[in-house]
């Protein structure tokens, strides 16, 4: 059950950045899977459609359209509609890598190689990290620092701490929810797994279980995509809209 | 730096490397996404939406054109109609009025006709009494002549018989 990961350390400056390989190595693989997926898809573009793949991604681009002008006017929403589309594509696949197998290392530490990345808590706070700051960044740029600065004390001056607070906690609970449900998929996926591994009567046991937790985990790992995209939005909504 | 929140410190390590690589993946994902996938795409889609725009105002615009035409189409087929109705009925008129002149004309000759044979025949009448009282006194003096045997001047008798037939004749 307890899984070594495959820490390497390099010093910067007398710094320590720590990697994760197995993560790096899923973050690149998901990456890369989610461009030549996406890539291959959209290679006969026509206006009026051929093929199914052009179909299903302008399904996608209007789905996440929907996403973003449910939350704010197009006018200013579109803008992010690129953003929400990566976004909610990569972390999608990242989601499903972890789901139809895992590669653990034969080694003492039961090193795990195959995973999901969004299962690394560091990767899901890096992005929830990422969308925070765009919010920000956003905010001032689309209604200037003054609007910006007064947005934190409304509807009254000593909400003020606490909006502050909430800054940090939006960004704390946006990771965290996606690395939790994921990571605990992962978890009772592999619980499953030694149950199945324990012998015949575990293998005709834990089959049944296995299979419903992992269609269960492709809802799962959708829903969370979904979510993780929609709150960006609402964030980002609050943010740059002038009308609460 | 580790983290405690998760209570799992000796498995989680705060790999700030791990940021880093996914920060880095992320954003040239994104760059790479946005420029050969998603540009393409909402090009496309924006192109079919012109075309879409387009083709309706265009449908639009046929439309009004046709109710136009229609309407321009039975303006001249009233007025049309309207002229055919008044060239007919100027022709009927004039019809009649042809009618009514060549009757007149007609019945002015007959007329002009009838008084020119009355005039003859009075004419012949006076002349046939004159000659008639010519005859009368010639035969009137012959037998004067005749009978008293006497010659008397012509032309005294003839008046003198002139004068008994004028009595004659007013009595």
């Amino acid at each position: 059950m307890e899984h070594g990961n495959p820490i390497w350390t390099y010093d910067v400056f007398g710094l320590p950045v720590t990697f994760n390989l197995s993560t790096v190595m899923m973050i690149i693989i998901s990456s890369l899977v989610v461009f030549l997926v996406a890539f291959f898809m959209t290679r006969n573009l026509s206006v009026r459609p051929t093929g199914k793949s052009q179909v299903l991604m302008e399904v996608l681009m209007n789905f996440v359209k929907g996403i973003i002008s449910g939350n704010m006017a197009w006018k200013q929403g579109g803008r992010f509609h690129f953003l929400a589309l990566t976004l909610i594509l990569y972390i999608f696949v990242a989601n499903m890598l972890g789901l139809p197998f895992a590669f653990i290392a034969p080694d003492e530490e039961h090193t795990l190689w195959w995973k999901s990345p969004t299962a690394d808590p560091s990767v899901t706070l890096t992005l929830a990290s990422l969308m925070i700051v765009l919010t920000h960044y956003y905010g001032i740029k689309m209604r200037g620092t003054k609007a910006y600065l007064k947005s934190y004390a409304q509807p009254v001056w000593f909400m003020a701490p606490f909006k502050f607070i909430e800054e940090f906690t939006y960004n704390l609970t946006l990771g965290l929810r996606l690395y939790g449900n994921i990571y605990a998929g992962e978890i009772l996926l592999s619980l499953l797994i030694m149950v199945m591994a324990s012998g015949a009567l575990g293998f005709v046991g834990g089959f049944i279980p296995l299979m419903i937790w992992q269609g269960f985990s492709i809802y799962i790992g959708v829903i969370q995509a979904f979510i993780f995209v929609m709150l960006s939005m609402v964030y980002l909504s609050h943010k740059v809209s002038d009308d609460h | 730096m580790e983290f405690l929140i998760l209570g799992a410190t000796d498995t989680v390590p705060a790999a700030i490397g791990n940021s880093l690589i996914q920060l880095a993946a992320f954003i040239v994902l994104l760059l790479a996404l946005s420029y050969f996938v998603w540009k393409p795409l909402k090009k496309v889609m924006d192109e079919r939406e012109q075309l879409i725009h387009s083709e309706i105002d265009d449908a639009e615009q046929r439309k009004m054109e046709a109710v136009n035409l229609k309407e321009e189409n039975e303006t001249v087929l009233r007025n049309t109609q309207a002229e055919i109705s008044e060239m007919m009925d100027n022709a009927k008129e004039q019809a009649k009025k042809e009618q009514e002149a060549i009757i007149h004309d007609a019945n002015t000759r007959a007329n002009q006709m009838m008084e020119d044979a009355k005039a003859d025949i009075e004419r012949e009448k006076q002349k046939a009494i004159r000659d008639i009282n010519d005859q009368v006194a010639d035969i009137s003096v012959l037998i004067a002549e005749k009978m008293i045997s006497k010659e008397i001047n012509k032309q005294d008798q003839k008046d003198l018989v002139a004068r008994y037939l004028q009595e004659a004749g007013g009595k």
